[in-house]
């Protein structure tokens, strides 16, 4: 059945293979704004497939994709990234200073207008107990869950209406997954997340979508 | 005027080969073979080339000139994809326009305003002084995309994360950009820094052994030395950012069929 209003993210009739591995098939899901759902399928089932289409990075065969009601297409593709923000699962930042990170994401076109000044952004990461002194280290010395953290805190940071975490939790300790996971459950955004992670549904605050 | 080399003594000069071809089969390189064609392929073209040039500079007729230049940038754009591993159909045109733009303006401006030529198509120099900016043109092009587009295949999700923070295309890609056009540019300065130290360039060498005086070999060499710098970092530049429009999609992807299979 159609949903009486426009959902936050809508996966409608998806199909895709990869090679000759079937992925998707007629795969539907509608996500309502400010739902927060953990994604919950065996390992290689296509999860984080599932969200690198809502950003246009994978496209299905068939199928339509619609983010707060935009369908996705090459035409509304930079839009639809405007809206969403995303922690990919080895948190992909190029190997240089955080400050200078952090400055390249202000600067980027999206964001004029986005404050990302050390008041805004140290909260988040004081909230995930990271050393003031992470803005002066290269992204090569931070280890996995410093990244996922620094992560979390600049999707945080950016207030997208949509938050789409790629196992934002795998290489967190008991004490930052907590911290991590009160961030995202107290977020007013909508938030997709893939992860394993049992803090996650314990919050009460997620729902999980299996398939 | 230099003298003549007869053709015994290029025969003669062939001869040198023979020894490397026999070290070569005794330490077990298979360079023999290879060789042998680069050679063959080299006083083939290069007779032919001698042939077709006294027709060309007998003739002189600017359009003639003009479609022998674009012959040229046809070959080196050709080359520079087949040598990157990337596919004709997305990117010939960009990589013919790059390569073209920067040595076509630099010849008019040579031709016009340092050699002070009425015609500015005569054949000496336009195919002479053509041929050397493409030749260093295509061999830092080459580079250029080369280092960038095999640094962002391997780097894609760095460049897409980008993107998801709110990069558009060009912010996403510059890091690469600018690494792709200092891989390029680097060795270019240290061969222009050490030119006269370590090397005599080949059309100084040309001129003085064609019987020119070493000062005026030296004028021509700077004009072209700083004519050559200029054509291959504004082609480097103009090369890539024509690229990026046509390699990627709609949805600032690397385009899935832009590399050719290497066999």
């Amino acid at each position: 059945m159609e949903p009486a209003h426009t959902p936050a993210i809508s996966f409608d009739h998806i199909h895709l293979s990869l090679g000759n591995r079937s992925l998707f098939q007629d795969f539907t899901l509608h996500i309502e704004p400010g739902d927060k759902v953990v994604l919950n399928a065996p390992s290689g089932s296509g999860k984080t497939t599932l969200l690198r289409m809502v950003l246009g990075f994978t496209r299905p065969d068939e199928g339509r994709i619609m983010v707060q009601g935009t369908p996705l297409s090459c035409q509304t593709v930079r839009r639809v990234r405007r809206t969403c923000a995303y922690v990919s699962q080895d948190v992909d930042f190029r190997d240089q200073l955080v400050r200078d990170v952090i400055d390249d994401i202000a600067n980027y076109p999206a964001n004029h207008g986005i404050d990302l000044s050390v008041s805004v952004v140290q909260p988040f990461l004081q909230h995930l107990y990271l050393d003031d002194d992470i803005w002066d280290k290269n992204i090569g010395e931070l280890s996995g869950g410093e990244r996922q953290r620094l992560g979390i805190a600049i999707c945080a940071a950016l207030d997208r209406p949509i938050w789409l975490l790629d196992e934002p939790l795998s290489a967190l300790d008991d004490t930052g997954a907590q911290a991590a996971v009160s961030l995202l459950a107290g977020a007013s955004a909508t938030v997709l997340a893939i992860s394993h992670h049992p803090g996650l549904m314990d919050s009460g605050a997620f729902g999980e979508e299996r398939f | 005027m230099a003298s003549d080399i007869s053709y015994l003594s290029l025969i003669y000069l062939l001869l040198l080969l023979v020894p490397v071809f026999f070290l070569n089969r005794k330490i077990g390189h298979s360079f023999n073979k290879p060789m042998l064609v680069a050679m063959g392929r080299m006083a083939v073209q290069l007779a032919l080339v001698g042939v077709y040039l006294t027709w060309l500079f007998a003739y002189d007729l600017w359009w003639l000139n003009v479609l022998y230049l674009l012959l040229m940038t046809g070959v080196a754009a050709g080359s520079t994809l087949t040598h990157c591993s990337l596919r004709f159909k997305h990117l010939f045109i960009p990589v013919f326009l790059g390569t073209l733009i920067p040595p076509a303006g630099m010849i008019l401006f040579f031709n016009g305003v340092v050699v002070r030529l009425t015609y500015l198509f005569e054949a000496k120099y336009l195919i002479a002084v053509g041929s050397m900016l493409l030749s260093n043109v295509m061999s830092s092009d080459i580079v250029a995309l080369r280092h960038f587009f095999e640094g962002l295949k391997k780097q894609e999700k760095i460049c897409q994360y980008a993107l998801s923070l709110g990069a558009d295309r060009l912010s996403a890609l510059m890091p690469w950009l600018k690494e792709s056009a200092s891989a390029a540019l680097g060795p270019i300065l240290a061969r222009t820094a050490t030119v006269g130290l370590v090397s005599l360039p080949g059309m100084m060498t040309g001129q003085i052994l064609s019987g020119q005086s070493p000062l005026i070999a030296v004028k021509y060499q700077l004009a072209v030395m700083v004519a050559i710098f200029v054509a291959q970092y504004i082609s480097i530049h103009l090369t890539l950012w024509l690229s990026i429009r046509r390699g990627f999609d709609g949805y600032d992807m690397l385009k899935p069929d832009l590399f050719r299979q290497k066999k």
